[in-house]
């Protein structure tokens, strides 16, 4: 069973418009595997209608607790930053595929803003199995409210280069400036975050040979594999056709997506 | 219609409530014998398997299955789903594995439930429609078709089936003639007067109707000037458009003598009611099996727990009693 009623345990403000929440929610902090997502409903009423997918942002099974990080957008996010500690949501996941493990490769994490956060889980994850493994992290955003969670990914002991595109952190620029001198067939990317830098990233990839995941977004009515509304364009063996982001996704390997 | 009194719960409305099997709620569809008269309804819960964690389909009175063609369809472009006031508009265009796959990959794992398996078809021509129905015609573990002629997503075909009652005539006879299979035919709400469509489906033979399917809508970014689907229009579900349902649901079971499978933004027992009060004999849950993955089998329980409360012998002592002015 994938839907849970979780209490929220903590609230967080973090930078900017971003907000962090502790769901008390323990078949899901059991079950969550980094890349995976939520359908998190944000009202109990007819309007808004539809679920808001997020990222899971950590799971600690043995706590109970999964945490979801969200920028505040439209309607939907405004009404979730309403909610405080001791307050329910209705939760549905963890759902789609996980980002890959990949042993004994060096790990370069590439996201901007809300692409982080799932970015982050597979670091703690990975960070708690194998403390001795080399994580690089680049992160990006518009400015330095965008670069959430930059101390926490610091403090885990991963190698953290940051750019915004007004200066205000890091390098100013975007984060392809920074991924030159970690390409290659040594280390693997995942990477997660707008579409038009998932596809630069992708590209900067596949000329270098480098193995590479990506975690897109798409608009999901579900999340669950029923309304076929989440489409996105891939490559396949009888030509171009489409896969679903939410059951054979948001993970896909870089070359099998068709920008 | 099934005769009520054989279907009184022996327990009596003091039973438990809401409990599996509920008596008392059976119904007989177009020759289909549903358990009971919720079903899932077509595009809405992909071929049946997806939701196999939330939802028992043993719970069900049955499943109508994603929209089936001839050959594989890759659909629409992204995006294809937007969101609207307590509704969605899709555009999805379709997109299904074909019958070929249907049979070899989807329909075996449906065979393994005690439930009712609707298959819906659609072509871009009456030889595709027609080629759809005998593949399924003799197929084991299909219990019915159910012919969308009403989606308005796709450019060549389909709507102009749904849309004019000759063209619609001609299509079901042919139907009729290619399948052993019960035939409902599905309704579009894009027409004038729906009753002249309902008569037309039943006196070209068809065994039942079903509706609505979606309302053909569309929704512009200001910002961008462009539409917000890839596909420029798309098709409305959801609680928005239930009043629509309901008034066309009471137009056309007023109209036929063969049943109705009434649908359009159900979410609750109270919803489902007043499908049944307006003339429907069994509902669909669409949309919100999207809010809530368990609101069909929900609603089983609901609708069960409501005719137990208020003493019904069976549900389908509800079917058709609104209370209207002259009544
Ligand atoms: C797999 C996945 C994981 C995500 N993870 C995170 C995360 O960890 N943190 C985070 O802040 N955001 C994440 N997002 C984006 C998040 O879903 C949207 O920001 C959110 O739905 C906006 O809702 P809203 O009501 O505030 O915005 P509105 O613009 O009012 O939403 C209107 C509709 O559009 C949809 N929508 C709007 N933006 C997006 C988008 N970027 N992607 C998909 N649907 C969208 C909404 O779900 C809603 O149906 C993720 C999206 C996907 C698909
Ligand atoms: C995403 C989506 C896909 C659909 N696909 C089909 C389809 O393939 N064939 C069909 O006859 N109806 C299709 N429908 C229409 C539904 O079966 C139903 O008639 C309609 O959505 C109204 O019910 P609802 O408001 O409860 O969703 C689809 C609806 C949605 C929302
Ligand atoms: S969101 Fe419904 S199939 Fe992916």
């Amino acid at each position: 069973m994938r839907t849970h009623r979780a209490k929220i345990r903590e609230r967080r403000d973090r930078t900017g418009p971003y907000r962090s929440l502790v769901l008390d929610a323990p078949a899901l902090a059991e079950a969550a595997r980094p890349g995976q997502f939520v359908m998190v409903r944000v009202s109990e009423t007819t309007d808004p209608l539809l679920r808001r997918p997020f990222s899971l942002f950590r799971a600690d099974g043995p706590a109970g607790t999964a945490d979801i990080l969200f920028r505040i957008m439209g309607r939907g996010t405004s009404m979730l930053d309403l909610l405080r500690a001791g307050d329910a949501i209705d939760v549905v996941g963890p759902l789609g595929r996980p980002f890959p493990s990949l042993p004994g490769q060096e790990i370069v994490l590439v996201g901007g803003g809300v692409g982080i956060p799932p970015l982050f889980f597979y670091a703690e994850t990975l960070r708690r199995l194998e403390p001795a493994r080399t994580v690089h992290v680049i992160m990006g955003g518009r400015t330095d409210g965008d670069l959430v969670v930059r101390e926490e990914f610091e403090r885990l002991g991963t190698l953290v280069q940051a750019s915004t595109d007004d200066g205000s952190a890091g390098h100013a620029g975007v984060v392809t400036d920074l991924l030159q001198p970690f390409l290659g067939p040594a280390r693997a990317i995942l990477a997660c975050g707008p579409a038009p830098m998932l596809r630069a990233v992708s590209e900067m990839a596949a000329r270098s040979n480098t193995p590479c995941w990506v975690s897109v977004e798409e608009r999901m009515a579900c999340g669950l594999g029923v309304c076929m509304g989440c489409a996105v364009p891939v490559r396949s063996d009888h030509g171009p056709s489409y896969r679903l982001a939410c059951t054979d996704g948001p993970v896909f390997e870089a070359r099998e997506v068709l920008w | 219609m099934p005769d009520p009194s054989k279907h009184t719960d022996p327990a009596g409305p003091a039973g438990l409530p809401g409990l599996a099997g509920p008596v008392g709620m059976n119904v007989d569809f177009a020759g289909v014998h549903l358990k009971n008269p919720v079903l899932v309804a077509s595009g809405t819960f992909g071929y049946g398997s997806e939701l196999s964690q939330e939802v028992d389909l043993n719970a069900l009175g049955g499943v109508i299955t994603k929209g089936i063609s001839l050959r594989p369809r890759p659909g629409n472009p992204p995006p294809r789903i937007v969101e609207t006031p307590s509704g969605m508009l899709n555009a999805i265009g379709l997109q299904n594995v074909g019958l070929e796959a249907f049979l070899n990959e989807k329909l075996p794992y449906l065979r393994r439930f005690d439930t009712r398996v609707i298959v819906n078809i659609f072509g871009e021509s009456v030889d595709e429609y027609r080629a759809v129905a005998s593949g399924l015609a003799g197929v084991a573990g299909v219990d019915a078709l159910e012919v969308n002629v009403s989606c308005p997503n796709v450019k060549s075909g389909g709507i102009e089936f749904g849309t004019d009652v000759a063209q619609l005539k001609g299509l079901v006879s042919v139907l009729k003639g290619s399948t052993d299979k019960p035939l409902i035919v599905k309704l579009s709400p894009n027409v004038g007067r729906i009753a002249d469509f309902a008569r037309a489906a039943e006196d070209a033979g068809a065994d039942g109707i079903s509706l609505i399917n979606t309302v053909i809508g569309m929704s512009i970014d200001p910002r961008t000037r462009r539409p917000r689907l890839a596909n420029g229009t798309g098709g409305l579900s959801g609680p928005a458009i239930r009043p629509i349902a309901v008034r066309m649901v009471w137009e056309a079971a007023r109209a036929v003598k063969i049943p109705v499978l009434g649908m359009g933004g159900i979410l609750t027992a109270d919803d489902a009611l007043e499908f049944f009060l307006a003339g429907a004999s069994a509902v669909a849950v669409g949309t919100a099996t999207f809010v809530n993955p368990r609101a069909a089998p929900d609603l089983v329980e609901g609708l069960s727990r409501f005719v137990a409360r208020e003493n019904l012998p069976h549900i389908s002592r509800l079917v058709g009693g609104v209370i209207t002015g002259n009544a």
